[in-house]
Order: structure tokens, then C-alpha cells, then sequence
């Protein structure tokens, strides 16, 4: 043992090494388990950012959109349901935005996008997880739609590295163009949002007011020129 | 897997290399608590945590398979970005993830297959990130922070009575970086050659030799902790 263990390593003695079969008080072995040792508490706090990015990249599909011409109709018309829903949170109806949450937006995501995607059970139980809908469920008055805006802007950043222009000639960045009051305003926009967002993690359950500050009053008016523009889709959850 | 020896490999041969030391290991009998979580840990990169299932109902929209998935790749990626990075490696590793996230969708193929593809997708943004940094003025070689840090000309030393993952991945990240890459992705990736080799844009025999000469290097390491690296060894920031 002591003479493998001072000697060269060799070659097939390597690979078993690699292949974490090597047992015995090998310091290379041991170098190499401590190098794998399971996760430590600090390399998972960016979980929160990374779940946060992914809900907005599963409510807000392909964005980087090449493939995109059907897809451009169910992303308007998700977006336009989700601000439909908040809206209707903010005007007190909590139960009807409950009901545009969890029974029709995820299905007309997934039914716009691929056609074997469906709620899965977890996702539709919706306990703490959920993604918006569950925000405005919980019935927190101040579940405007600034997280998805911070969740748009992710998603636009995601995007723009490979084209800032065209990534917001998605419709789903019609509502952050607004509000960030331009197309060329998007990047600063966005810029100052998620430095006030830095957690965008927990970004649904603490509605900080920095879409309001930015522009007073938008985010309420807003939602409801979107949800006039579509008359269709947007009474479709109400009843 | 039989192992044979592929000497025609290319790849350059430091001098030092395989040198061979007198026996001079020096730290105690690891502790049993330590010798579990080692076990543990060789466990986890021989037989990684199985994400198939997790992937695909990720795809599918369930936000907690995804935490499945990050809370079983995160820990390797950020490591493996450590000794790429060095401090930066939380933030390329959220670029990857943003990129993962969005890019979920289009992924197929099982566990081994996810964790080479987010592999893969850590290592560009990895090499963008040290592109950018190299065309930016001053002084950025961030293997410097990892090695140079207080107390640092000791790693092996140190790394031999208390040996930390920070250690550890200080000591991988002496080596070249072909070598150190190998060995992380087999190690803390778990993958096997053939999915580093993709990683890598390598064949397997490439990227055993690599790995082979990187553990023959480690070895080297911890037998003479008093030997410093060599100039040129381990300098991440030079994109092949």
C-alpha cells in the first residue's frame, strides 16, 4: 500500500481512481472524494435565482424565437391572461384570478407549445411552488406583475446576447417595452429593476414597488388596456 | 471499461512530471466521519445521482424537478467553474443556469447526458467569461486568486492535515487546464471519457491521458507540497 501509494500513479490505477473505486488511505483518493464531497450549503444558494429563471422561461417559452410563428399566439395570449389575472387580483376578485391561474393559464401554455406538456400534478397542486398564479392565489394585493417583469427582463437578457433587437420583437416583451417606456429603454430598464431585485428569487412574494416608482401608476393601469385589447382571451378566464 | 495504454496521445509532457518522490505522506489516518462522507463522495461520482426522470418532468413544467436537477448538478458545475474562474464562478454559473433553464426544452438524452450538456454550457460561458476578461485591462488571471491567497504556498501541505473541497480544487487548478478539466469532469461531473470528451471536443483517449497525467501531476503535488508550480502551470485564463 505504502509503496503504490508513493510510487508513480499508474495508468490503470488512474483510471480506477477516476472511476471512484479506489478505496484505503490513498491521499490522491482522498484529494480526489474531497474534491467531489456532496454539496455544501453555499454552493446551492443560487437555487432560488435559478428556479425563478426557469418559471419564467417555462410561463415565456423559447425566447431566443426562431420557430416561433405559433408560438407567438399562445405567448400573447398567456401574457394577456396572466395580466388579466393580476388584474383581477387587484381589483378584489381573488377567486376568479384562481381560477384563470390554475385552470387555464398553464394549460394553454403547454397547449401552445408542445403537445405533450401538461400541468404535471405537483405543478397543478400548486402548494408553495407554483409559479404566478399561486402568487395572486395567495391573495397578496401587490401581486401586480412586477415579478414577471423582472422575470421578462431575465428572459430578455437570456435573449438579447444573441440578438437585442429582435428579442423584443417577441409580443411576450410588449408589456416590458411599455413599461420601460421604449425599446431602446428595455436594457437600462431592466438594469435598474433587477439591481432592485437582486433576490429575484423570492421576487413573488415580496412585491417591491420598483416597476411603481419607475412609472407611477403604471402597472395598474396598465393591465387593463392589455386585457381590453384582447377581449377574447381575457373574459375567457372570468367565466 | 479496460483501460490500454495510449501513449500516441498528444498532449505536452511537463518536465516534473512523474517525477518520483520518497514517501513522505505525512498527514494521520483520516478520521471515520471524514472517511463516510469520502465514501459518499466516491459514491456520487462513480454512480451520480440519476436526474432522467427530473429532466423530463422539467421539461414538462415542474418547477420541482428542476430543484431536483440543480440541487444534483450545481455543486459539480460550480466546481468545476471554481478552477476555470476562480471567484467568478457563482456568476457564470448563474449565466449557465439562465441558459439551462431556458434551453431545458430542446435538451434530450438521459442523466449522463444532461450533466455533459449543462457541462457544456458552463464551459462556453466559462470561455466567453475569460475571453471578455482578458480583453479587459488589468490584472485578471484568476488562477492567481486561488493559488496566491494568504497561506497558499502550502496548499499541499495544509491539504494534507485538513483537506477542504476549497483545497482540493485549489490543487486541481494548479494543473494545465486540459488536465484539471479532465479530471473535474470525471470527478466532480461524474462523467465517464466518452461525455467528458464531448465536453471537451476531445476523444476519450485524449481526455484519460489528460486525466491521467493531471492525477500523475496531483500525486506529484502532495509528495512534494514544498515544490512551487511552476510558471505556466495551471494557467487557466489562456484559452487554448
Amino acid at each position: 500500500m505504502s509503496m503504490h501509494r508513493s510510487r508513480r500513479v499508474g495508468r490503470s490505477a488512474a483510471q480506477r481512481l477516476l472511476r471512484g473505486e479506489t478505496a484505503g488511505p490513498d491521499h490522491l483518493a482522498e484529494l480526489l472524494a474531497t474534491a467531489a464531497t456532496p454539496a455544501e450549503r453555499d454552493e446551492l444558494l443560487g437555487e432560488e435565482a435559478a428556479v425563478s429563471v426557469f418559471r419564467e422561461a417555462h410561463l415565456l417559452p423559447a425566447l431566443p424565437l426562431r420557430r416561433q410563428s405559433m408560438i407567438k399566439t399562445a405567448l400573447a395570449k398567456l401574457l394577456t391572461l396572466k395580466v388579466a389575472a393580476a388584474a383581477i387580483t387587484v381589483t378584489g376578485a381573488g377567486g376568479v384570478a384562481l381560477a384563470a391561474g390554475t385552470g387555464h393559464l398553464p394549460g394553454s401554455v403547454s397547449g401552445g407549445t408542445t403537445p405533450t406538456a401538461h400541468p404535471t400534478p405537483t405543478h397543478t397542486a400548486g402548494t408553495h411552488h407554483t409559479a404566478k398564479p399561486s402568487a395572486t392565489r395567495d391573495g397578496h394585493p401587490g401581486a401586480d406583475p412586477s415579478p414577471s417583469l423582472a422575470g421578462l427582463c431575465h428572459a430578455y437578457r437570456a435573449g438579447a446576447g444573441d440578438n437585442p433587437g429582435k428579442a423584443l420583437d417577441n409580443p411576450a416583451f410588449t408589456h416590458l417595452i411599455t413599461v420601460a417606456g421604449g425599446k431602446d429603454k428595455v436594457a437600462a430598464y431592466c438594469t435598474a429593476l433587477l439591481k432592485t431585485h437582486p433576490g429575484k428569487g423570492r421576487a413573488s412574494s415580496h412585491p417591491t414597488g420598483a416597476p411603481t416608482t419607475h412609472r407611477t401608476g403604471a402597472p395598474t393601469t396598465h393591465p387593463t388596456g392589455r386585457q381590453t385589447a384582447h377581449p377574447a382571451t381575457s373574459t375567457h378566464p372570468v367565466h | 471499461m479496460r483501460e490500454v495504454a495510449e501513449s500516441g496521445e498528444s498532449g505536452v509532457m511537463s518536465a516534473g512530471v512523474g517525477r518520483r518522490g520518497q514517501a513522505t505522506v505525512r498527514a494521520e489516518p483520516a478520521d471515520d466521519a471524514s472517511d463516510e462522507v469520502r465514501a459518499e463522495a466516491r459514491r456520487l461520482w462513480a454512480a451520480p445521482v440519476d436526474v432522467s426522470a427530473a429532466v423530463l418532468a422539467a421539461q414538462h413544467g415542474d418547477e420541482d424537478s428542476f430543484r431536483v436537477i440543480y440541487r444534483a448538478v450545481q455543486p459539480g458545475l460550480l466546481r468545476y467553474l471554481r478552477v476555470l474562474v476562480g471567484e467568478d464562478a457563482e456568476d457564470v454559473a448563474s449565466e449557465a443556469w439562465l441558459h439551462i433553464a431556458r434551453d431545458l426544452r430542446s435538451f434530450q438524452g438521459d442523466s449522463d447526458g444532461f450533466r455533459g450538456w449543462a457541462a457544456t454550457i458552463a464551459r462556453h460561458r466559462a470561455l466567453d467569461h475569460l475571453r471578455r476578461q482578458r480583453r479587459r485591462p488589468g490584472p485578471s488571471v484568476p488562477i492567481e486568486q486561488l493559488t496566491d491567497r494568504p497561506g497558499d504556498d502550502d496548499t499541499a501541505g495544509s491539504a494534507l492535515e485538513v483537506l477542504s473541497t476549497d483545497t482540493a480544487l485549489a490543487l486541481i487548478a494548479r494543473l494545465p487546464r486540459d488536465q484539471a478539466e479532465a479530471v473535474l469532469l470525471r470527478v466532480v461531473m461524474g462523467l465517464d471519457a466518452k461525455a467528458a470528451g464531448r465536453v471537451l471536443g476531445k476523444r476519450p483517449g485524449a481526455v484519460r491521458t489528460a486525466a491521467y497525467r493531471g492525477l500523475r501531476r496531483l500525486a506529484t503535488f502532495l509528495e512534494h507540497p514544498d515544490v512551487p508550480p511552476r510558471s505556466g502551470d495551471g494557467d487557466m485564463a489562456t484559452p487554448m
